[in-house]
């Protein structure tokens, strides 16, 4: 695979500008983007915390709104079509931080700017340098999952966890400055931040020269028509997705229009070479150790592990929480050490064992986001007919609104699962091994030696594939 | 239409060299006011910058008034192709990782005061008219001195300082 082609057949610089046509631009500079998602979502969150609250911890989970609305239909949508294609796109319209950004503001709509720079309510803190990381979100999704038991089952769990993150976030909004919440805490932000590194579209400056010339930088300190970067980025600067919250906010204060999103090849990102880190490394690692558990548990033939997660007995839970933290903090990063030791051995160069660790823990991403997409059609494919009951029925209270209350369960596609799974993976795995060969080449002194180099890696992405694989069919 | 600074004479280039100071000194409080509400001491150091590229620029309109006295010059740093000494704070993802310091503030300003100097420096081997060429070969050494200013107030920073 050749240098500057993704594939070998796009090249990385390839870019599509989307506001280019003027309505684009003009939604995108629209206060009410992404205002009108948000309250939409406001809205449908309501609902999802009434079913959670009402639903308790006995109503069926195929039968509540809250659960099949966040754990099939959002989830799934986030990790097939969200994340891989629109990057942060969810981050746009999330209606969990709301009312810690509304408090934040006391607007709603406008913009509150005076003596050159936007106004804030609350202590505006700096959040501890020492957290300023990937670290704490790892930690916390990680023992979300260990309660993902109960989400799919239990209303009142998932009712719960969203009051919680809630709540959380209005605490910390009233605290701390800007998205500190979403940047450093939310659950669901760390693995969208890395994943987006693979996606599509991007927020992207259009020429830096203009950036550089201009002094006043709206984009960063705000201005009448737009908040500063809300997610702390310096806009007319920043090379990869991790953490644009793909607010648009850049694309009102920006005075020269010089502030683009565009179309772009996958995974380029994943080649910046700066800003990795070992919080990064490990959250590529987890979310891909991560697909593996769920697979096991939760779509595997092994009853057992079901009945651990779902806390049939104490003993079995303590049992899946050990074994799962145990797998995704030791286990998987150790064995990627392993890999990634020998990879260094082989290339005989003097190149620190973190760096080599964590350049190519990048290269995991493809194929862990193509886990978690092959893991989702095994969600939505057999249980997406339960949507339109819950569409009509949305409390369990009888109700049937759009008359498909009543509509049975109906399986998709399932008799091709298995090889749309695997077609997925193989899918990813092409990425993946697309990117360990270009980062073997950014690692290591000698870059005609990059296929030897990353031989190792090659084995441990193709033996993660083939073991994946063997679980969904075997 | 912009012209190349190779294309002026060397009383629109010392002309062209103060806008370029007064531009920066600007830069450097823009930047000052960005970091203040995030990291103060960064922006202790942009305002330190901005107050020496002023100094800067006297010294080069001193130079100026010695040799053309009066005479106005319509051309300013906005008319050249080139961008010459722009400081650019080229580290998108700085406050998150709160990284922003007083020493990266000052790594900012010694990278375009190098740019600077290899441009003028680049432009002496380039340019064939003697009077430019000695001015040229004049603003890359003020440019050397003024990047070992601030890499002497980089070498003054706490060096527990984050890079």
């Amino acid at each position: 695979m050749r240098d500057g082609l993704v594939l070998g057949l796009i090249p990385e610089t390839w870019r599509f500008e989307l506001t280019q046509f003027p309505w684009v631009r003009r939604l995108l500079k629209s206060r009410w983007m992404p205002l009108g998602l948000i309250l939409f979502n406001v809205f449908l969150f309501t609902v999802i915390l009434m079913a959670g609250f009402f639903g308790g911890l006995t109503s069926p989970g195929n039968y509540n709104f809250g659960i099949m609305i966040v754990w099939i239909l959002w989830w799934v949508l986030l990790m097939t079509v969200l994340v891989p294609v629109l990057s942060r796109f969810w981050c746009t319209m999330c209606p969990l931080p709301f009312l810690g950004e509304w408090l934040q503001r006391l607007r709603l709509f406008g913009v509150r700017y005076e003596r050159g720079r936007n106004l804030y309510f609350g202590l505006n803190k700096r959040w501890p340098k020492s957290l300023s990381n990937m670290w704490l979100m790892n930690i916390l999704f990680l023992a979300t999952t260990f309660a993902s038991g109960f989400f799919t089952v239990r209303p009142a769990a998932t009712f719960v966890l969203l009051a919680a993150i809630i709540a959380l976030s209005v605490v910390l909004s009233l605290i701390y400055r800007a998205r500190t919440f979403c940047l450093y805490v939310c659950p669901v932000s760390g693995f969208q931040g890395l994943y987006s590194n693979f996606a599509l579209t991007e927020v992207r400056v259009k020429d830096p020269e203009i950036c550089a010339r201009h002094k006043t930088k709206g984009c960063v300190v705000g201005n009448e028509r737009g908040y500063g970067c809300p997610w702390l980025l310096l806009p007319y600067a920043f090379r990869r997705n991790t953490y644009c919250g793909m607010c648009f906010e850049c694309l009102k204060t920006c005075e020269y229009d010089n502030m683009a999103v565009n179309l772009r090849p996958p995974g380029v990102d994943l080649l910046v070479d700066e800003k990795r880190g070992l919080d990064e490394a490990y959250k590529a690692l987890i979310m891909l150790g991560i697909a593996v558990v769920f697979f096991v548990t939760f779509q595997g033939p092994w009853g057992t592990l079901k009945d651990w997660a779902n806390a049939a007995t104490l003993s079995g839970y303590l049992a899946f929480i050990g074994l799962h933290a145990s797998w995704n903090l030791i286990v998987l990063p150790a064995i990627f050490l392993l890999f990634t030791w020998v990879a260094r051995r082989a290339a005989r160069q003097a190149v620190p064992l973190k760096k080599v660790y964590v350049n190519f823990s990048y290269a995991t991403v493809p194929l862990g986001l193509a886990a978690w997409i092959a893991f989702s059609l095994g969600i939505i494919l057999p249980n997406g007919s339960y949507l339109l009951h819950v569409l009509s029925d949305p409390f369990a209270w009888g109700w049937d609104l759009f008359g498909t209350a009543h509509f049975p369960w109906t399986p998709v596609l399932t008799g091709i699962m298995p090889y749309l799974m695997i077609l997925t993976l193989l899918v990813g795995l092409l990425f993946s091994i697309d990117i360990a060969l270009k980062i073997a080449r950014q690692t290591f002194v000698e870059p005609e030696a990059a296929v030897r180099d990353a031989f190792p890696i090659l084995g441990f992405l193709g033996a993660t594939t083939f073991g994946l694989m063997w679980l969904f069919v075997g | 239409m912009k012209r190349s600074l190779a294309e002026l004479s060397p009383q629109e280039v010392l002309t062209v060299a103060i806008w370029i100071e007064e531009r920066n000194a600007r830069i450097y409080e823009n930047y000052a006011e960005m970091f203040e509400w995030y990291e103060p001491d960064a922006a202790r150091a942009f305002r330190e910058m901005a107050e020496e590229e002023r100094e800067h620029g006297r010294r080069l309109a001193a130079l100026y008034a010695g040799r053309y006295g009066e005479a106005a010059c319509e051309v300013t740093d906005a008319d050249i192709q080139e961008l010459v000494e722009v400081p650019v704070v080229e580290d998108g993802e700085a406050l998150i990782y709160d990284r922003a310091s007083r020493r990266q503030a000052f790594d900012v300003g010694v990278q375009a005061e190098r740019r600077a100097r290899a441009f003028y420096a680049e432009l002496v081997e380039r340019t064939a008219d003697p009077a430019l060429r000695a001015l040229f070969d004049e603003l890359a050494r003020v440019e050397s001195e003024h990047e070992a200013f601030f890499v002497r107030k980089l070498a003054e920073v706490d060096p527990s300082e984050n890079a």
